[in-house]
């Protein structure tokens, strides 16, 4: 079934550059401004520059930066490369060695979610262990999940007050329900993306290729869950609350301008550990396991509680379920 | 069969069992092939699992005690518990309490335990009730009168409540070992989120091993208790408050209205 508004996007067939004729192509346009601005700052603030002690490795790495292919797209050698820039310049931007893995795809695996509003108390610790864990700034306060408090009997998503009072929670006569990236089967946001810097991985994770964004937001307006978060500003952390543990399509440091979500902690789920949110979940309202397999927690949760999806409607299939039991 | 000729010509008395024998020895193999194939994780295709879920939900009835797949509880994928002793302050009991002499008056505790609260079951249990033994200090003590570990609570807890220990048993009720602490030890603060505390793993895959119920619910008073939530969001990044908003007024109320439907 596809949806696709033909004039917004091009199909995954005709994505494909045309190889004959590569001055027409992106590429080729990005590769001749890169050079034309290459020799302008040569001639032109060629002298200002020399005045300053110029970091020529961070220069270089810009440059390399911009001509960095898709995530898809790279060669061994090439990933290997970028994941070096990325771990220099978070060097040189947070004084921090991180690791920058590149886990693909476990077989036989997809994710699911559940989180059984029973057991919610609204004490927003899964927000907490989002940021820590993902290294989102802390500046701007982007966070990927949202726990609304509704009053007992609401049901309407819009009558919601994410910004409760959190003072010796669960308050009387109030419901919680926490809101994250749903992981849906059939992505709106990934059909609204012009530049395919977004897309479903094997396992069931929605990805960005944070250096392929283009910052244009039109994910964040197709998502119904308010789950894709923007960055206006470069991300500022301190030193000592980076987590150094990353993935590239994970938690690696972002820039200013590139969107970001939640990836089901990629760089934890991937090595058989559990998301962040559901580890520091003090009442265990969390759960999250493979949905192939019939002994996983998830499973039993599907076929013995009485679970829904939010917004099921739209038919964005979220691999996240909400029961009470 | 039929004996033939007092044992002579044995090749053809072989070939003559051949039909039979044949099939019988495909079999064998064909049996063996499932064990042969066992290293393989048992998972699914995503149209075997959907197609299986689909049955359940077709089928689908309350009863108590099985799964809906028709599991009872024994047939629970297997799993360990973190031992529950070595954070039992006065354990061993039979220190101090000699497992000849059982008061089971219910009084006020004045000397000893003075910090238990008796919530459990509206206050109605005392301790030699249901729960421990006082011929047998050391134990817990199961309905019918067999001791029962310290460290496997949860079979105690599950003779009551078991749709709780069915969820804990299947996965649907619980924390797994590796998690940040529980609210009933110490409610979990910030400290708990930063770098030093994350060498502490749970894994959604491979070995189970699951925090017993006294992890999180303290067995006199079971209920968790309210506690103080983390820091309210803030403002975000490119959205204002709403005109006359207070700075750090708690909740806010008015601002994001132009999300449409907030009402108050």
């Amino acid at each position: 079934m596809s949806a696709r508004n033909p004039g917004t996007g091009k199909d995954e067939a005709g994505a494909e550059p045309a190889r004959g004729r590569s001055s027409l192509s992106r590429r080729g346009l990005l590769r001749g401004a890169g050079w034309l601005g290459a020799v302008a700052a040569l001639f032109g603030g060629g002298t200002a520059l020399a005045r300053q002690a110029v970091d020529t490795a961070a220069v270089s790495d810009s440059v390399a930066d911009l001509f960095q292919k898709h995530y898809k797209k790279m060669s061994r050698e090439e990933m290997q490369e970028a994941i070096a820039r990325i771990e220099r310049r978070a060097k040189r931007d947070f004084d921090v060695a991180i690791h920058v893995g590149n886990e693909p795809p476990l077989e036989n695996v997809v994710f699911g979610y559940a989180i059984s509003l029973s057991r919610c108390k609204g004490t927003r610790r899964c927000v907490e262990a989002c940021m820590a864990e993902n290294n989102t700034s802390r500046d701007s306060q982007i966070q990927y999940i949202r726990v609304l408090e509704l009053d007992h009997g609401e049901t309407n998503l819009t009558n919601a007050d994410p910004y409760y009072d959190g003072e010796n929670v669960p308050r009387k006569g109030k419901w919680y329900i926490p809101i994250q990236c749903q992981q849906c089967e059939n992505p709106p946001c990934v059909k609204a993306c012009p530049v395919q810097a977004t897309w479903k991985e094997p396992d069931g994770i929605t990805v960005i290729d944070y250096n392929w964004c283009i910052g244009c937001r039109y994910c964040q307006a197709a998502c119904p869950y308010w789950a894709r978060h923007f960055n206006w500003n470069d991300p500022k952390l301190p030193a000592d609350e980076v987590n150094v543990d990353t993935h590239y399509l994970g938690n690696r440091p972002r820039r200013r301008g590139v969107m970001e979500k939640c990836t089901f902690c990629i760089q934890r789920t991937r090595k058989g550990r559990q998301p962040a949110c559901l580890e520091a979940c003090p009442t265990g309202a969390r759960i999250f396991g493979n949905l192939l397999d019939p002994n996983s927690d998830i499973r039993y949760v599907l076929e013995n509680k009485t679970v829904y999806r939010l917004k099921e409607d739209l038919g964005t299939e979220p691999k996240f379920w909400y029961f009470a039991d | 069969m039929q004996r033939m000729d007092g044992g002579r010509r044995p090749l053809s008395r072989y070939l003559a069992a051949l039909p039979v024998a044949l099939p019988l020895m495909l079999a064998v193999a064909f049996a063996a092939v499932p064990l042969l194939a066992a290293d393989k994780p048992p998972t699914q295709s995503p149209e075997e699992a959907e197609s299986v879920l689909k049955q359940i939900m077709a089928k689908r009835f309350v009863v108590r005690g099985v799964t809906a797949r028709g599991q009872t509880l024994s047939q629970a994928p297997p799993f360990k518990v973190v031992p529950r002793i070595p954070s039992l302050t006065k354990y061993p009991c039979t220190n101090c309490h000699d497992n000849s002499f059982v008061d089971s008056r219910v009084r006020v505790l004045k000397e000893e335990h003075t910090d238990l609260v008796f919530e459990h079951g509206g206050g109605r249990f005392w301790c030699y009730d249901a729960c421990h033994n006082g011929k047998d200090m050391d134990h817990l003590v199961s309905l019918r009168g067999t001791p029962i570990d310290y460290n496997q609570a949860y079979i105690l807890c599950g003779q009551c409540h078991f749709q709780q220990a069915e969820d804990f048993a299947f996965g649907g009720h619980g924390r797994r070992a590796g998690a940040w602490p529980a609210p009933r030890d110490v409610p979990p603060t910030a400290e708990h989120l930063l770098v030093k505390e994350r060498g502490k793993i749970a894994h959604w895959k491979g070995e189970r091993v699951l925090l017993s119920c006294p992890a999180c619910h303290n067995a006199h008073a079971p209920a968790i208790r309210p506690f103080q939530a983390s820091p309210v969001p803030e403002v975000r990044s490119g959205l204002k408050r709403a005109p006359g908003e207070p700075e750090g007024a708690g909740p806010f109320s008015e601002w994001e209205a132009f999300s449409g439907g907030k009402k108050r």
